[in-house]
């Protein structure tokens, strides 16, 4: 089956093998490659699953440093990413079992920095080039959007930005999230549903 | 039949919104939905979906980290490899209240403790070992100060390495950290994380063998189990 839209981008495999290699091998600047290239990518996961840019950050970057220590248990047969994506999210769990921080995020959060609050992580964004009150209607889209995401439990919240925000394949999400292709599809089809009946219910 | 293709149709309106669709498959879809006014509005639901989601995925292309993030984060790993003969794991062991324990020392521990938990469960060679259910119980053991350490998880094969599901804890607080764990007869390599952070081999394994990239890995083997049920 061909997948039309699941690959915004594309993991140059050989190429990460290639400075993983170079890493196992001593040589520590061959991870910088890596971690520029998939720094933003490990940094969105972390912010759609938290909505904490505070705590994205630190969870990206424990991110590299576990990935960096357990390269020695890195198996090729995974792509990088999905391996990366793999140790972020149980970072996540880790956290969130640990109750080291409140999630799922919300504007009413007590602790939540006025800052965030007065420059919501979900801004619409500068650079699009659409008019203000176009960027009204997708800014309040968003916040609806994600504030739905938020209510979903973790398996849900999960593969749904795995599947839309990551843009993964199902065959990608399987090995990230440990599950065969099949309940890849299944989990995802009830957690669209239950995102739909709370998108309808605003 | 209407039902019949209704039912149809939503079963297929995920696949179609994500393009995943041929052709001719796509076109019955639309067909469709433009003479029933069900499926349109639910369609419209589904479609109005995707579309947000969508829009938090763009948003989500312009969020990201400090220019300097990968500078600090190679500053930390430049950290954890001093330029010291001792190996990282022969460091982590120094976290324990046990004196400095030499090479040797931390080998003859691992027998007595292997002795005391690991006991007749675990064979290198193919000896026959009751089991039921073909699962061997295995316990794995660490010694360790709560004071300094305050996780202990094993990973390995038998985990896929994953650092949440498998917690070493210390109940009655003698400082000796177990988990016990079913497992399959078979050969597995595994690691100790200490606090999430720290990657040991377990001091008590009874062997070690090179994952080819300057470290240890702890060896775990587990003979053919032998099920004394009641068949026998």
């Amino acid at each position: 089956m061909t997948i039309k839209n699941s690959n915004v981008f594309h993991p140059d495999q050989d190429n990460d093998l290639e400075k993983i290699e170079l890493c196992q091998s001593g040589n520590n600047e061959a991870f910088s490659f890596l971690v520029e290239k998939y720094k933003n990518l490990v940094y969105k996961l972390a912010l759609r699953m938290t909505g904490n840019y505070h705590d994205s950050e630190d969870i990206a970057q424990e991110s590299f440093l576990r990935a960096y220590r357990s390269l020695h248990q890195y198996n090729p047969n995974y792509s990088f990413s999905s391996w990366l994506y793999k140790i972020t999210l149980n970072i996540i769990k880790d956290r969130m079992r640990k109750k080291d921080y409140a999630i799922p995020f919300s504007a009413s959060h007590p602790e939540q920095d006025p800052e965030e609050v007065a420059n919501p992580i979900f801004s619409g964004g500068d650079n699009l080039a659409i008019n203000p009150e176009e960027r009204q209607i997708l800014q309040e889209s968003i916040n609806n959007i994600q504030s739905a995401i938020n209510i979903l439990p973790l398996s849900y919240r999960e593969i749904i930005i795995l599947r839309h925000i990551q843009n993964l394949s199902y065959y990608e999400i399987g090995r990230v999230l440990n599950i065969p292709v099949n309940s890849v599809k299944v989990r995802l089809h009830r957690a669209r549903i239950q995102l739909k009946d709370l998108l309808g219910k605003k | 039949m209407k039902n019949s293709k209704c039912q149809n149709v939503k079963e297929y309106i995920e696949d179609y919104l994500e393009g995943r669709l041929s052709e001719q498959e796509a076109a019955e879809i639309e067909a469709h939905l433009v003479s029933c006014s069900d499926c349109q509005k639910e369609f419209k639901q589904w479609q109005k979906l995707f579309q947000e989601l969508s829009s938090l995925s763009q948003s989500s292309a312009e969020e990201q980290l400090p220019s300097d993030f990968t500078a600090k984060v190679m500053q930390k790993i430049a950290q954890e490899v001093p330029a010291s003969t001792e190996s990282w794991w022969e460091k982590a062991l120094h976290l324990f209240t046990l004196p400095r324990v030499s090479l040797k020392w931390a080998a003859a521990l691992g027998m007595a403790l292997v002795t005391l938990f690991l006991g007749y469960n675990i064979y290198f060679s193919p000896i026959t070992q009751y089991c039921p259910n073909n699962l061997a119980e295995i316990t794995f053991s660490m010694r360790a100060d709560a004071s300094q350490v305050k996780s202990i998880a094993v990973v390995g094969d038998f985990n896929d390495w994953d650092p949440t599901r498998n917690l070493l804890t210390d109940e009655n607080n003698d400082g000796i950290w177990t988990v016990t764990l079913k497992l399959e007869p078979g050969r597995y390599e595994y690691m100790f994380i200490l606090d999430g952070q720290k990657w040991i081999p377990d001091p008590s394994a009874y062997r070690y063998v090179s994952d080819g990239f300057g470290n240890k890995n702890a060896v775990l083997e587990i003979s053919k189990c032998k099920d004394v049920g009641i068949n026998e």
